[in-house]
């Protein structure tokens, strides 16, 4: 097939992929009532007070009480009713001004500025909007980084971004949680500098569009969260070195100059942000009956592997709070997502690269870093720590592993495997937007049943469509999605002698 | 064959003006519903509406004591208004320290109605769990046979327990278990009669009454099947590739 017809039918196969992909984005964000996402009531107070007290979206702004937040008062809580239709059993009810806790320097307050621009008196449609404004902004940059890439590029950062987005990627990209824009900056803002160093003379619409869409990522990563600075610097830092084949080189300096600008750099932002500072702030104390330093650290670096996959559907989606749940998601979940991200990365590794091993191992020391961060001052604890804390990395260490390996194919270009990969994700996809929206229509979630709606109704209440076929629309539309984008990839041939 | 799926393909070119049809009409069959009128569950026996304080009818051992002859029968129904959910509160009783009979929620949104058996204990009816603020109905059947049946718009549960012996000597509305009501409006009506089978009769007109009062689900035929046109797509073009 000619280069330009190959061209223009991945452009259709993008744009069906891309229409697919927002419609699986509308039934998650259908998919679970306001206050779903880890500490989302502190987000929703933080985004309606983000301007402070303006006498319409935020009331009064409170001191920290004995919970040590600053709080918002504010009015939020509408029961997640969607339109007031007096057709139905379930009457919307006046919002009640509440007190919510909210960001003062604990967060960027971008995020939050951001978001505000799309409240208004009916709470729940602003939610609504919110979500769906930030699937579009994920759903830009993937597109932009689907047309943008050479065949190559976008096979490895499709196998990152496909392979580790069920559950809590998708969960989070669509919701009102600074960590999907987190995700998605990073998940994105390396690949848009990967293209726009890698653009030749002729293809200057590519770089200019490649830093555009870099610039767009990498602000939002600014925006989000202040942890997920170093995954960017991170990332950014190993496309630089590689891109410009630094090592090979033998151009140390090059390594040794930006390492030192980025670390002169996290130390001017530690000086100027308390949180920054706080990363670097290791309590190698143990303070009171925290767990002796030897067994901390131990547990953590062996355990390091373990947070990130978390997010494959080990971890429970979601904050129990009164009223609402967390989503435990169904077991083959997680086992089907370990087991195919497990066949990616072997079948990258089969002939493997050196720069990939040592990407992976220094990917491993940072994730552990982090994690060893983090859970210094959750009081050592040695069982909790969620998978959301390092999730902006763990799309670009598949992605970037995969572009680093010298195999000549990789999974999802075995025609076979595809189909099967496929299917399995599809199922992942089915099992757990079911178990989100039919634990918080019904409590929980132990089966594959038509969701019962009881009088309680349906979160959105006053919407024509009922839980069960926003599941049914949502996965129909995810395997669209599926077989489109990866339609745009090129099959092989597999025989014995493929990698010689 | 080759034919017939050559002819089905017209479908194709049809789908879209289809779908586009079926969703305009499901869409407008929906906002063109009347307004929904619950069924009411009739008022009998007396009536009690507690707004702000708690209503204290004190001895009420007249309600106790048909529950000691056969074939006779405590009834309660009424409605429940939560204005928040996550905190415990009581709705009524007809004892203090589980002496009696009470119907509460716990800070889960589990309702449950306990009652005091023969052997000191008290015997519990998981009702219903609550998990939003906003309006339910219900109606407490209880017989001298110690069956207990509850009736809400969706649940119609019967328990047998073991030998019923509840006291009523404070009855209140708006307070139960030791627990005041905390914002929510409660609506009681309290009857006592020698037929439990009249009393059965009495819930099952009310359960028809109110499965007929549900606003018309028929317009997602139309709509359901026009989505689902468009997304699915055409799996006859799919066999022609």
């Amino acid at each position: 097939m000619d280069a330009p017809l190959e061209e223009r039918q991945n452009r259709r196969r993008i744009a069906l992929a891309a229409g697919a992909l927002l419609l699986t984005m509308i039934s998650w964000a259908f998919a679970s009532p306001l206050g779903a996402t880890h500490d989302e009531w502190f987000h929703l107070g933080s985004i309606w007070c983000a301007n402070g007290v303006d006498g319409s979206e935020c009331l009064e702004f409170n001191e920290p009480n004995e919970s040590g937040y600053y709080t918002g008062i504010a009015t939020i809580e509408d029961g997640s009713c969607f339109l007031d239709n007096a057709a139905e059993v379930l009457r919307c009810k006046p919002t009640v001004a509440g007190s919510y806790p909210a960001n003062f320097g604990l967060y960027p307050s971008s995020y939050y500025k951001a978001m505000n621009l799309f409240v208004t008196s009916h709470p729940t449609l602003s939610v609504l909007t919110m979500r769906l404004v930030n699937g579009l902004l994920a759903l830009a940059l993937l597109v932009g980084a689907l047309v943008l890439s050479s065949h190559r590029v976008r096979l490895a950062w499709l196998t990152g971004y496909v392979f580790t987005l069920l559950p809590m990627t998708m969960f989070l990209t669509v919701s009102v949680h600074p960590s999907g824009w987190a995700v998605t900056g990073v998940g994105t803002s390396w690949l848009f500098l990967h293209n726009a160093i890698s653009a030749t003379k002729e293809q200057k619409k590519k770089r200019v569009w490649s830093i555009a869409l870099w610039t767009i990522s990498s602000l939002m990563v600014f925006a989000s969260r202040y942890d997920a600075f170093i995954f960017m610097l991170f990332s950014n830092f190993v496309v630089v070195v590689v891109a410009f084949n630094i090592f090979r080189r033998s151009q140390i300096k090059y390594v040794a100059v930006t390492a030192v600008v980025s670390a002169v750099a996290l130390y001017l932002v530690s000086r100027t942000n308390s949180l920054v500072s706080w990363i670097f702030d290791f309590p190698l104390e143990p303070i009171g009956e925290m767990t002796k330093t030897s067994t901390w650290i131990s547990h953590w670096l062996v355990q390091t592997m373990w947070v990130p996959i978390q997010s494959l559907g080990i971890e429970d989606l979601g904050q129990y709070l009164p009223g609402q749940f967390t989503v435990k998601l169904p077991n083959p979940v997680w086992i089907i997502g370990i087991a195919l991200l497990g066949g990616v990365m072997l079948i990258s590794l089969i002939k493997p690269s050196i720069k990939q091993i040592i990407f992976l191992f220094v990917s491993y020391l940072l994730i552990a870093f982090v994690i060893l961060s983090f859970n210094g001052r959750l009081e050592r604890d040695l069982f909790n720590l969620s998978g959301r804390y390092v999730l902006p990395i763990f799309s670009f260490t598949i992605g970037y592993s995969v572009l680093l390996s010298n195999n000549t194919f990789q999974i999802m270009q075995i025609k076979n495997i595809r189909r099967v990969a496929v299917v399995l994700l599809t199922v992942v996809h089915a099992l757990s937007i079911h178990a989100v929206i039919e634990t918080n229509v019904d409590g929980q979630s132990h089966s594959v049943e038509t969701i019962h709606v009881g009088s309680d109704a349906w979160w959105w209440a006053g919407l024509p469509v009922g839980p069960n076929f926003v599941v049914l629309i949502g996965s129909i539309a995810f395997t669209w999605f599926l077989i489109s984008v990866w339609s745009t990839i090129r099959t092989v041939e597999i025989s014995c002698e493929t990698n010689l | 064959m080759k034919q017939i799926f050559d002819r089905l393909h017209v479908y194709d070119k049809i789908r879209f003006p289809i779908s586009l049809i079926c969703v305009v009409v499901g869409l407008t069959t929906w906002s063109s519903r009347p307004d929904f009128e619950p069924a009411q569950f009739p008022s009998h026996g007396e009536s009690f509406q507690q707004v702000n304080d708690v209503i204290e009818l004190g001895d009420r051992s007249d309600l106790c004591l048909a529950l000691r002859e056969r074939d006779h029968y405590l009834l309660i129904s009424g409605s429940i208004d939560l204005t928040k959910i996550g905190v415990e509160q009581g709705f009524f009783q007809t004892a203090d320290a589980e002496d009696g009979i009470y119907f509460d929620i716990d800070s889960g949104g589990q309702v449950r109605l306990g009652i005091h058996l023969h052997d000191g204990t008290t015997g519990h009816v998981l009702f219903r769990k609550v998990r939003r603020a906003g309006l339910f109905n219900y109606a407490i059947l209880i017989g001298a046979n110690s069956l207990i049946r509850i009736v809400d718009n969706e649940n119609d549960i019967q328990i047998q327990v073991k030998d019923i012996e509840p006291t009523c000597l404070n009855t209140r509305i708006g307070a139960g278990n030791e627990m005041d009501i905390r914002g929510a409006l409660v609506e009681a009506n309290i009857s006592t009669g020698s037929d439990i089978a009249i009393a059965n009769e009495f819930l099952e007109n009310y359960v028809s009454a109110y499965d007929k009062s549900l606003p018309s689900t028929l317009y997602k035929w139309p709509l359901y099947t026009g989505m689902l046109l468009l997304v699915v797509g055409n799996p006859l073009r799919w066999r022609k590739k």
